[in-house]
């Protein structure tokens, strides 16, 4: 009895703590205050979420059970199926989320302020995206370890399944092409970025080959040799940028690089596994870790004091990062960190297989998520700590802010956040650029903020520009790994679908076909990518917003199958746990797609802007960016592209719905559970199997 | 205490293994052999270069985010 008296006490001084760091974070206004009372209030949600509500779905809505066999110890082979420790598993599967993305958004969003973002991340992780994490993973592990695919066409129908893949395929390409934008951001015009990441190549084949023929299977050994030449490379790289010979030879435009990342992703897709993209794996999932882990670190060791106001008055729409108001256009620009359907992908992959014992799937399903927003969190942190003048001259366009560092800060000064052009020229000096003005797409962004940090803990001022470099490895790194397995996953999926209409395609066994769907793959997004490149308002400001109703339409289909399965398997007082987060998602991605469709203002709407330039072409006025009439009917063109992306992104969520209703209703009226599980197995004891 | 460290260093590299998705080997090699101790196994670099496939080659879905 005394025990849970005492248990009681001490989740109430963590309620407690919570709402303290909270009404901090709220409250204070003019004043600057430590990020720590971020990391409180986020530990202490995490706390609550965890113990609590995920406690209640483990056992109460999906009462998991100890006692039945999971697909691992069923179909044990020690290669695809293997019984594994559940933190050994949690690590895994938190590598396997952790990416890109939790680290873009919420530096995106940090232009209303840090406390919208916070706590949409907070509130999200809890109710939607650790929930859809776990049901995902539970429902494959119930189903042999089948991918979400194959769970939408066994329990919803083959139809459902058919628009699910096409769904998925269309936010590969998104996927893609946002990714790579991103690193064109970064890259253009820096030498040392530039030559940096041009050397991770030559490293990784270099890796590649010696584990193949020198030593295979040793893959601490190869990692830390290549470690060593990465950092190598960004000592070099600084050489490079300040050499008057070489830095030419790596200061590309941004389509230049474009053009580069398109042949990449071509003839590294094509290569075998091991020569480039395995080795590039072991380093960007070792670098990840790591440098996540330190910027914990290094965020508990400075607690830097947050610069940016809670609550800017961009959450009208105005702001110059991305437009649109705070509904619905904040909870598509961070999607990872509180709920991204990416994961469901993730969590009906390879963890299903791997874990032994049904109880874990709470800890690894929804505990790796909560871990996830966190790192969201930190990334949140690091744009928070810049000074708003630096924020906003390295996120708005040049069509915004202008080309000079005095024009910029005259433009952001204009805007309450005080600017001198001097600073501007000192963060681009200090971190081994020659400008940082118009650097969109998060990874600069982030990558200064931990240069800030960071360089408080190890180095001082003198290191600001490694750590900088460093970071831009980092990121750029595991994007260049995305792109490459991300542009096989395409090739398939375009095979398995275009393979329905054309039979040959789907052929894996010829080059041609293989070559044919990989040069699509790389076309689709390819497109988008260059589309964003030349974009007058920086590309990432159309792309990003298309990304995030594509994800998070996938974390809506998802949660519906989810919502469908636990009526099915005659828990439908239950299905508020799905439902719950369901409604929210359907409501955010509607609205935000019929926003990005029909809003009439041109910097919102698709159509409204492609209006705007027709209406202009046909008047025979050029407007900028556009130079030419050409191209002004090319921009009136991408509009159109991108209208109907965005179309048939509604169209899909909309026809899941409806199908998931249906399904539903029919499962309601019987009297009997009619999920198709695998048939449950229980564990005997003694039984050697 | 030593004992400890050495555990705790095989569980590190454990880890670090599979976020590469590469499970341990010695269990495989364990497992393929339970019941026929004469069973034919992959070498080292074939498992390492089966995992890879299986991971990084398209098949399956994989984890940008």
């Amino acid at each position: 009895m005394m025990s849970r008296y005492k248990e009681g006490a001490v989740w109430l001084a963590v309620a407690l703590i919570g709402a303290g760091a909270f009404a901090v974070l709220a409250l204070n206004r003019g004043e600057t205050i430590s990020a720590i009372w971020i990391v409180v209030a986020a530990l202490s949600v995490y706390a609550i979420a965890y113990r609590f509500y995920s406690r209640y779905i483990a056992t109460q809505v999906l009462q998991l059970d100890e006692r039945r066999l999971t697909p691992a110890e069923k179909h044990n082979d020690g290669l695809d199926y293997v019984p594994t420790n559940r933190w050994v598993v949690f690590g895994h599967h938190f590598a396997a989320i952790a990416g890109a993305g939790p680290l873009v958004g919420p530096v995106l969003a940090a232009q209303m302020g840090f406390l919208p973002g916070t706590l949409w991340i907070l509130v999200g992780v809890m109710l939607a995206g650790a929930v859809q994490d776990f049901l995902v993973l539970f429902m494959s592990m119930r189903r042999d370890g089948k991918s979400l695919g194959e769970i939408i066409r066994l329990e919803l129908g083959p139809i459902p399944g058919v628009i699910a893949s096409l769904g998925i395929l269309m936010i590969m390409v998104i996927l893609l092409a946002v990714l790579a934008l991103v690193v064109v951001k970064a890259l253009a015009g820096s030498p040392w970025g530039t030559f940096t990441i041009s050397a991770t190549i030559p490293i990784a084949l270099m890796m590649g080959l010696y584990s193949r023929y020198v030593r295979p299977g040793k893959i601490a050994e190869v990692s830390v040799v290549g470690f060593i030449l990465l950092l190598l490379a960004i000592v070099v790289g600084g050489q490079v940028a300040h050499s008057a010979a070489w830095a030419p030879l790596f200061t590309l435009k941004g389509t230049t690089l474009a053009w580069l990342l398109i042949g990449y992703g071509f003839v590294a897709s094509v290569l075998p596994v091991w020569l480039l993209l395995a080795p590039r794996d072991y380093l960007s999932t070792f670098l990840k870790i790591g440098t996540i882990l330190s910027l914990a670190i290094g965020i508990l060791l400075v607690s830097p004091s947050l610069q940016m106001p809670a609550v800017t008055s961009f959450i009208d729409g105005s702001g110059p990062v991305f437009s649109g108001k705070l509904f619905p256009f904040l909870f598509i620009t961070i999607a990872c960190g509180s709920v991204s359907g990416f994961h469901a992908l993730i969590a009906s992959g390879t963890t299903p297989k791997l874990i032994e014992n049904e109880m874990q799937a709470r800890m690894i399903g929804y505990g790796a998520m909560l871990m996830e927003s966190f790192v969201a969190i930190m990334a949140l942190i690091a744009a928070c700590v810049l000074d708003p003048g630096v924020y906003f001259a390295m996120n708005s366009s040049a069509a915004v802010i202008g080309h000079t560092a005095l024009e910029a800060a005259h433009t952001i000064s204009g805007w309450g956040f005080a600017v001198t052009p001097e600073m501007l020229t000192q963060v681009a000096h200090d971190v081994g650029e020659t400008t940082i003005l118009s650097r969109a797409g998060g990874a600069p962004t982030l990558a200064v903020g931990m240069a800030h940090i960071l360089s408080r803990v190890l180095g001082g001022q003198a290191m600001m520009a490694f750590w900088y470099h460093f970071a831009i490895l980092f990121e750029a790194l595991f994007i260049l790994t995305t792109i490459d397995a991300g542009t096989r996953v395409t090739r398939f999926m375009i095979q398995d679908l275009g393979g329905a209409f054309y039979p040959p395609l789907a052929n894996t066994e010829s080059w041609t076909a293989n070559l044919i769907a990989t040069g699509l793959a790389v076309s689709f997004w390819g497109y988008f990518l260059y589309q964003g490149v030349i974009d007058p308002l920086g590309g990432i400001n159309t792309l990003w917003p298309l990304f995030g109703i594509a994800n998070q339409m996938l974390a809506g289909i998802a949660l519906i199958l989810a919502s469908v399965v636990l009526i099915k398997m005659g828990k439908a007082r239950y299905a508020w746990v799905s439902l719950l987060p369901t409604a929210w998602l359907l409501v955010v991605t509607l609205t935000a797609g019929w926003q990005k469709l029909f809003d009439p203002s041109p910097k919102i709407g698709f159509l409204a802007h492609a209006h705007k330039f027709a209406s202009s072409a046909a008047n025979g006025k050029v407007l900028a960016p556009a130079k030419t009439m050409v191209e002004m009917q090319r921009i009136v063109f991408n509009d159109y592209v991108d209208a109907t992306l965005t179309a048939m992104f509604i169209a899909v969520v909309l026809a899941m719905m409806v199908f998931g209703v249906s399904v539903a209703r029919r499962a309601w009226s019987l009297r009997w559970p009619s999920a198709k599980e695998a048939p449950a197995v229980y564990r005997t004891e003694n039984a050697d199997v | 205490m030593f004992e400890r460290w050495r555990r705790w260093l095989r569980f590190s590299t454990q880890t670090a293994r599979l976020m590469v998705g590469v499970p341990d080997y010695e269990a495989y090699v364990a497992r393929r052999r339970h019941f026929n101790p004469q069973a034919a196994v992959l070498s080292r670099g074939e498992f390492v270069r089966y995992c890879a496939q299986q991971r990084l080659g398209g098949r399956g879905p994989r984890g940008c985010c």
